[in-house]
C-alpha cells in the first residue's frame, strides 16, 4: 500500500475534492461541458488512438505466434532469438493498451490474463508437467501472459543452451509455450474484434458524465493505470515502497532483465499518447485530447494544469532515464534512485487524481485497497 | 533552569485548575508533554523485551505465508523464540508463545495458535499451488476486483491472517489491558511501597511499577523510532498498525492522541505516586484500545459481505480471515465496566459458527451481517 502519510494526504485531498464536487454539483458543469464536443473527443480516442494501438498490438502478437510455431517445431538458437525479439516487440506494444479497460477488455479481465507479475513459476512448472490445466482459471493468471513468456524464454534454466535443451528434450515445454501464445491471441482477438465491430459506436455515443459513461470510465482507467499498473507495479513494488524490503523479483521482465526499463519508458509513451491525444507524437486532430478537455473545463488560467502535468511527466521521465536499463540490478545496487523516480511519479498521481479530476468534475471510481 | 521551568509549570497547572475543585488530585501530577521520564537525569523508560516480541511477530507473520517453512521451524519461532533473521531476536530469551492468552479471556485460546501452525504446514503449504474449492485447501484467485490470490484451508481460512489478527488481542492487547495496566500487576508484591519510597529495581533507574507501565506502553509503541512523537507507521503488524487505521477513520478521530496522552499522564501519576489518577488513565487506555479490536472484528465481517456481493471470493475470504482473528481477540478487551466485549465462550461460539460446514464457503451474507450487528451491540460501536 501507499506510504501512510502519502495516503493521508491523498485522502485529505479526496475529501476536499468530494466536498467541492458536492458544493458545486448544480452549477457550471453542463454549461461548460456542452461547449466541448465530447463525442468528437471520444471519436478521436477510438479512431485515432485506441483502435490503431489495438490493431498494432494484434499484428505484433500474430508475428509472435508464427515465430513461436517455428521455434517449437525446430528449437534452435536462431529460432529462440526470433521468438524473444517478437516477444519483446509485442510486450512493448502491449504497454500502450493495458490502460484501456473498457468493453470486452473489462468483461474478460484482459489485463489480468496478459500481464500479472511476478509469475508463479511453481504453478507454471506444475502446469507443464501435469499437462492438464485450465488457463482460464484465475489461479493461472500468474502463470500466463507476457510474464509467463518471459519465464519460458529466459527463466526456465540458467543459460540459453540449457533453456534450449528443455525444449528439445521435452515437448511439454513447447506445448505450454504454444498454449500461452494461443490464449493471448484468442483473448486479444475478442477485444480487438469488438472495437472494430459494434463496441466503437457504443463507446462514442456514451457522452454523458456519469459513473458508467465512456469518458468517466476511460479517464478513471487511465488514472488507475497510472497509479497502479504503472507507478506501483513497475517502480514502487520492486523498490519496496509498499513492503519492508525491496522486491527485485517483482520487476516487470524479471527473467530477461535487460528490457525492464525499456518497458517502463514505453508505457510512459502510452500514457502521454492518451493524455495529449497524439499517437506517435503526431499532431492530428488537435483540440480533442484529455489535456484539451482539462484546459477547457478549467477555463482561462495563467498556468494551465495540463502544462503542469506534462512538466511533471517530464520530471518523472528524467528520473526513470537515470535508472539502469536493468531495474533488477538498479534495485539491488542503488534502490534510492528507484525511490526518487517513484516520488516524481507520485506527484503526477496527485495532479491527475486530485487536481485534474476536480477540474473536469469526475469522481474516482476505485478505492485504494486497505492494507493487511 | 529546567527545575525552574518545572516549578513554573506546576504553578501554572495548579492555577489553571484552581477553578475546578474536582481536579485537585490531577493538579498534583506533573504531566510532561510526551513519554519521557527521568530520575536524576537518567532515562527511566525501558521496554526492550516488547520491541523484541513485536519484531518477532513481523517475521512470524511472513513465515506463516512461506511454504518452505516446516512445523518445527514455525514452532521454534513461535514457542522458543528462535529461527528469526537476527541474533538479536534469537538470543533475546523472549518468545511470543509464552505471552499469548496469559491474562484475560481464556488460556485455552492459545491452542488456536499452536493448532494453526500444524494446519498451515500440514494442509495449506502442501497445497500451495493447487486449486482450492469447498472443503479443499489451496490457491484461490479473484478474476476481477483486486485480482487477489489467497492460500486457504478447506474452509476458506487464510491462516496467517487469522493468526496475526488473533495475536493482536491474545498478545498485544491482553498484555497491556489485562496484564501490565491492571492493578493486580502494577500493585503486586511490594510495588506500591517501593514506588512510594523510590526503591529501584537492582541496577536499574526505575521502580518496578514504573517499569510495568513502560512494558505495557512497549506492546503498543515498541517499534516507534521516537516515542516522544509516535508516528504509528512503524512496520508493526499488531495493535500499533490498527490503531493507526482506526485513527484515520473519522468516527474515531483523535483516538490515538487520547491513548498516548493517557499513557503519559498515567506514567506521570506513578511518578507522583497518585494511583487514583494512574488507574483512571489506565482505564482510558483499556477502553479506547479495545475499540480497535471491537471495530475491526465487525468491520471485516462487513467487508467480507461486500466482497461476496461484488463476486470477489478471494477478497471475502481474506477479510473474513481477518475478522476471525479479531473476533478471537474480542475476549481480551475491556469495556468501561471492566468486562470484555465478549466472553471466551461467546467468542468460541462465534468462531465455531463461522467454521460450520465448509466454513466461509458456506456463509451467507445474512449470517455475516447478523454476526457483525451482534458484535456492534456488544461493543456499542457502529460499523455499518
Amino acid at each position: 500500500m501507499m506510504g501512510n502519510r502519502k495516503k493521508l494526504i491523498v485522502m485529505f485531498y479526496s475529501m476536499l475534492f468530494a466536498a467541492l464536487i458536492l458544493s458545486c454539483e448544480d452549477n457550471g458543469e453542463d454549461i461548460e461541458a456542452t461547449s466541448f464536443d465530447r463525442e468528437a473527443m471520444l471519436t478521436h480516442w477510438a479512431d485515432n488512438i485506441i483502435i490503431p494501438l489495438h490493431n498494432q498490438f494484434s499484428t505484433s502478437l500474430s508475428s509472435l505466434k508464427s515465430t513461436t510455431a517455428t521455434f517449437v517445431a525446430t528449437p534452435n538458437s536462431d529460432n529462440l532469438s526470433q521468438v524473444r525479439l517478437k516477444w519483446i516487440a509485442a510486450y512493448k506494444a502491449w504497454q500502450y493498451i493495458e490502460m484501456y479497460n473498457v468493453g470486452k477488455a473489462e468483461e474478460i479481465y484482459f489485463f489480468s490474463k496478459m500481464n500479472i507479475y511476478p509469475s508463479n513459476t511453481e504453478r507454471i512448472t506444475l502446469n507443464i508437467s501435469s499437462t492438464v490445466y485450465d488457463l482460464e482459471n484465475a489461479n493461472n493468471n500468474a502463470a500466463r501472459g507476457f510474464p509467463a513468456l518471459d519465464y519460458m524464454l529466459y527463466g526456465i534454466d540458467t543459460t540459453d543452451d540449457l533453456i534450449l535443451q528443455k525444449y528439445i528434450g521435452d515437448v511439454k515445454y513447447g506445448t505450454y509455450l504454444t498454449d500461452l501464445v494461443d490464449a493471448m491471441v484468442l483473448n486479444t482477438e475478442t477485444v480487438v474484434n469488438d472495437w472494430n465491430g459494434s463496441y466503437r459506436a457504443t463507446f462514442i455515443s456514451s457522452t454523458e458524465n456519469n459513473a458508467s459513461s465512456s469518458i468517466n470510465k476511460l479517464i478513471n482507467d487511465f488514472i488507475y493505470y497510472y497509479e497502479k499498473g504503472f507507478r506501483s507495479n513497475k517502480i514502487g513494488i520492486p523498490a519496496g515502497v509498499f513492503s519492508g524490503a525491496a522486491l527485485p523479483k517483482n520487476a516487470e521482465g524479471y527473467y530477461s532483465r535487460i528490457y525492464s526499463k525499456e518497458l517502463v519508458l514505453e508505457a510512459y509513451k502510452g500514457i502521454e499518447t492518451f493524455f495529449t491525444g497524439k499517437l506517435n507524437g503526431t499532431t492530428i486532430m488537435q483540440g480533442l485530447s484529455l489535456s484539451d478537455y482539462t484546459d477547457h473545463m478549467e477555463g482561462n488560467l495563467e498556468e494551465k494544469l495540463s502544462t503542469t502535468i506534462l512538466a511533471q511527466f517530464e520530471r518523472a521521465k528524467t528520473k526513470i532515464n537515470e535508472l539502469d536499463s536493468n531495474l533488477v540490478s538498479q534495485v539491488e545496487s542503488d534502490n534510492s534512485k528507484m525511490l526518487l523516480a517513484f516520488d516524481e511519479l507520485q506527484k503526477a498521481v496527485v495532479l491527475l487524481k486530485v487536481d485534474m479530476l476536480q477540474a473536469i468534475s469526475i469522481n474516482v471510481d476505485y478505492v485504494d485497497a486497505d492494507g493487511d | 533552569m529546567k527545575k525552574i521551568l518545572l516549578v513554573l509549570l506546576s504553578i501554572s497547572s495548579s492555577i489553571s485548575c484552581s477553578s475546578d475543585d474536582n481536579n485537585d488530585q490531577i493538579s498534583q501530577v506533573l504531566v510532561p508533554d510526551n513519554y519521557s521520564f527521568q530520575r536524576a537525569g537518567n532515562n527511566t523508560v525501558s521496554f526492550l523485551g516488547q520491541t523484541t516480541r513485536l519484531n518477532m511477530a513481523v517475521e512470524l507473520k511472513d513465515a506463516l505465508g512461506d511454504p518452505s517453512k516446516t512445523e518445527t521451524e514455525l514452532n521454534a519461532m513461535y514457542l522458543s523464540g528462535t529461527g528469526f533473521s537476527s541474533d538479536e531476536l534469537n538470543n533475546s530469551g523472549k518468545n511470543l508463545g509464552g505471552k499469548t492468552a496469559s491474562y484475560g479471556g481464556s488460556t485455552t485460546a492459545k491452542q488456536y495458535f499452536t493448532d494453526w501452525i500444524i494446519e498451515v504446514t500440514g494442509v495449506v503449504f502442501p497445497a500451495w499451488n493447487m486449486d482450492a474449492s469447498e472443503g479443499i485447501p489451496g490457491l484461490y484467485t479473484d478474476e476481477g476486483g483486486s485480482g487477489r490470490s489467497v492460500r486457504i484451508n478447506g474452509k476458506g481460512l487464510e491462516i496467517d491472517q487469522a493468526f496475526t489478527k488473533g495475536l493482536i488481542g491474545a498478545l498485544a492487547a491482553d498484555q497491556i489491558i489485562n496484564g501490565y495496566l491492571s492493578s493486580a500487576k502494577l500493585d503486586s508484591g511490594t510495588n506500591i511501597e517501593d514506588n512510594n519510597n523510590n526503591v529501584l529495581v537492582e541496577d536499574k533507574p526505575y521502580t518496578t511499577m514504573e517499569h510495568f507501565w513502560d512494558e505495557g506502553f512497549g506492546y503498543l509503541y515498541g517499534k516507534e523510532v521516537d516515542i516522544t512523537s509516535p508516528t504509528l507507521e512503524t512496520g508493526d503488524v499488531l495493535l500499533n498498525y490498527y490503531l493507526n487505521s482506526l485513527n484515520k477513520n473519522e468516527s474515531y478521530t483523535g483516538i490515538a492522541k487520547v491513548i498516548y496522552d493517557a499513557f503519559v499522564h498515567g506514567r506521570a501519576a506513578i511518578v507522583a505516586k497518585n494511583y487514583t489518577v494512574r488507574d483512571a488513565q489506565a482505564k482510558l487506555i483499556k477502553v479506547n484500545l479495545s475499540k480497535v479490536i471491537g471495530d475491526k472484528a465487525a468491520h471485516y465481517l462487513r467487508a467480507g459481505v461486500s466482497s461476496f456481493e461484488a463476486g470477489n471470493k478471494a477478497d471475502a475470504f481474506h477479510f473474513l480471515s481477518e475478522a476471525y482473528g479479531f473476533i478471537l481477540s474480542l475476549q481480551f478487551t475491556q469495556k468501561e465496566d471492566g468486562n470484555p466485549y465478549l466472553s471466551n465462550s461467546e467468542v468460541t461460539e462465534k468462531l465455531e459458527s463461522l467454521m460450520a460446514g465448509n466454513g466461509f464457503w458456506d456463509r451467507t451474507n445474512v449470517e455475516l451481517i447478523a454476526m457483525a450487528d451482534e458484535i456492534d451491540a456488544a461493543t456499542g460501536l457502529v460499523t455499518k
